[in-house]
């Protein structure tokens, strides 16, 4: 009995040291007070209301949960919240109207030097940066709703943005409005799933300096310039939607001194350039969809050791353009709606190489106003001639066995 | 025969016109960097290269205009080089020969070239002025 009484007080010992809950209503500064008041582990229980607040600072460790989303107002003045301590959470909050500046970086909710951190389930609001992870490490960000429609598009911030941090999860945000939807330097191993980056000035995502990424399932539309991937280093892409990124220098996919990366099932549509390559090493391209771009890859003479395989080219203006007569990268397997050979052993490989560079792709990409003349009478004429025989296009850039059908992706 | 001379007088003034080599505005938010490919967004780090047959250039980072010069072997001394002031952006660029320039990590470039420009030395301010080392386009690697 004895032994059953003390198992019982054992387990009931975390009561003892239970952390008390607090309701927090609208008020002056009251906010900020009740963190202040706050004790380690306490939970604060924010009310609906209006909190006109700004530099919040949360430096120990709080579960802050707002309930029908109470709104913290930045008033156009300054930042708005800063955590600095590892293993807050901070949920259920609307949080809007960061200060402008061309010299700080004013962020709505700044995570600074902290690990842990859970920011979930918040609607962020016409801020100029969203939320800002500086130094951080095993943070997630997810189901928040991240939208800025200011005038000066020019001086506004990036919705998420992380800078030397590692271990990250960014799943399920919807962001919209802001310079780069998702932005990253110097981040590593961390992952971006599921998430919506749309109508943002610059690009849906950015890289920078940023190894051993994973961007899974995250769709990508109607950005200012599509998606940059740059200067870094096994980066995993997969099962994304690129769409609708058009304009003089947009691009699907912008890669800039990549390597070791793999870009496969996604899917390419109506972007001006699919997927943009230079200076890139090793990369495998497998089983995209490419459809009605206009450029569906342009790969640079600078780009080695990639292979394409098993995508599909489907309704594209020009399937592959190039600057180059060197081809280092291998082209295998892929349907070309364009091609027009044969398949007499009928083993669903074309029995002749396909060239997916056409002349015209060559052409405009020394002088790009020839455009003007594309679909002319003449360009025909030497698009056919090019194909029995080929002079001014990479006779190097080819596929050897094209696919007869279009490959179920 | 008056309107004739009218129309050639016409005609080469404007031959002359887009001959002339100057600085050309830059569409920020649309156009993208010569040598990285980014977007040029931030007004008080942009710049420009105009090359000895008057072909414009432009980047979003000093660093990035330094690099395709220099892979391009590009000799400075036909080109003309502007840069935007850091203190004032949206006014005339400067020349960068004469401008003067700092280097700082507290510079937020695009690129992480981490160059401001100035129009003279006075214009620095105080906070700027902190670990900040001057240096020159020449001596630029």
């Amino acid at each position: 009995m004895k032994r059953l009484f003390g198992l019982f007080a054992l387990l009931l010992s975390p009561l003892l040291c239970l952390a008390t809950v607090t309701r927090v209503h609208p008020g002056n500064n009251s906010f900020s007070k009740a963190i202040a008041a706050a004790k380690t582990n306490d939970t604060l229980l924010v009310q609906p209301g209006v909190y006109k607040e700004h530099d919040i600072l949360i430096n120990k460790k709080l579960t802050i949960i707002g309930q029908q989303y109470p709104i913290i107002d930045g008033a156009n003045k300054s930042q708005i919240i800063f955590i600095t301590a590892d293993s807050v959470v901070l949920q259920g909050l609307q949080v809007q109207n960061t200060g402008r500046s061309s010299m700080t970086d004013m962020a709505a909710i700044r995570v600074q030097n902290a690990n842990y951190a859970l920011v979930q389930n918040n609607k962020v609001l016409n801020n100029t940066y969203g939320v800002y992870l500086q130094n951080a490490t095993y943070c997630t960000i997810q189901n928040n709703e991240i939208h800025s429609n200011s005038k000066d598009e020019l001086n506004s911030g990036n919705g998420i943005h992380a800078w030397k941090c590692n271990n990250l999860i960014i799943r399920n945000n919807r962001i919209s409005g802001h310079r780069d939807g998702i932005y990253f330097e110097f981040v590593t191993e961390s992952h971006i799933i599921k998430n919506i980056s749309t109508k943002n000035v610059r690009y849906g995502l950015h890289f920078m300096f940023s190894h051993n990424d994973t961007y899974t399932y995250n769709q990508f539309v109607d950005n200012g310039s599509g998606v940059a991937v740059m200067y870094s280093k096994g980066v995993i892409m997969l099962h994304n939607t690129f769409r609708y990124n058009w304009g003089d220098a947009a691009y699907a996919i912008l890669l800039k001194e990549i390597a070791d990366s793999r870009i496969e099932h996604n899917l390419f549509i109506k972007n001006t350039v699919g997927l943009y390559m230079e200076s890139t090493t090793n990369i495998a391209v497998g089983e995209n969809q490419f459809i009605d771009n206009g450029w569906a890859i342009k790969v640079m003479a600078s780009c080695a050791q990639s292979d394409f395989v098993k995508n599909n080219f489907i309704g594209n203006s020009f399937d592959v353009a190039t600057n180059g007569t060197m081809m280092l990268n291998n082209f295998k397997r892929n349907y070309w709606d364009k091609y027009d050979g044969y398949d007499l052993n009928r083993n669903g490989i074309g029995d002749v190489p396909y060239y997916p560079v056409s002349v015209y792709a060559v052409l405009t990409e020394q002088v790009p106003t020839a455009m003007i003349l594309y679909r002319s009478f003449l360009t025909n004429i030497m698009d056919q001639v090019e194909k029995v025989m080929p002079s001014i296009i990479p006779d190097q850039l080819k596929d050897d066995e094209p696919s007869m059908k279009k490959w179920k992706l | 025969m008056k309107n004739i001379s009218l129309l050639t007088a016409v005609f080469f003034s404007i031959l002359f016109v887009s001959c002339k080599r100057t600085f050309q505005p830059i569409e920020y938010g649309k156009e993208a960097c010569s040598h990285c490919k980014m977007t040029i967004m931030d007004k008080k780090f942009a710049c420009e290269i105009v090359d000895k047959k008057g072909k414009v250039f432009k980047f979003d980072d000093m660093l990035c205009m330094k690099d395709f010069a220099n892979d391009k072997k590009l000799n400075d001394e036909e080109l003309l080089l502007f840069v935007a002031d850091y203190k004032n952006p949206d006014s005339k660029f400067l020349d960068v020969k004469n401008a003067y320039l700092l280097h700082s990590e507290a510079f937020k470039t695009p690129m992480n070239g981490h160059i401001a420009a100035f129009s003279s030395s006075d214009e620095v301010s105080g906070s700027d002025q902190t670990n900040a080392q001057p240096i020159d386009w020449s001596n630029l690697k």
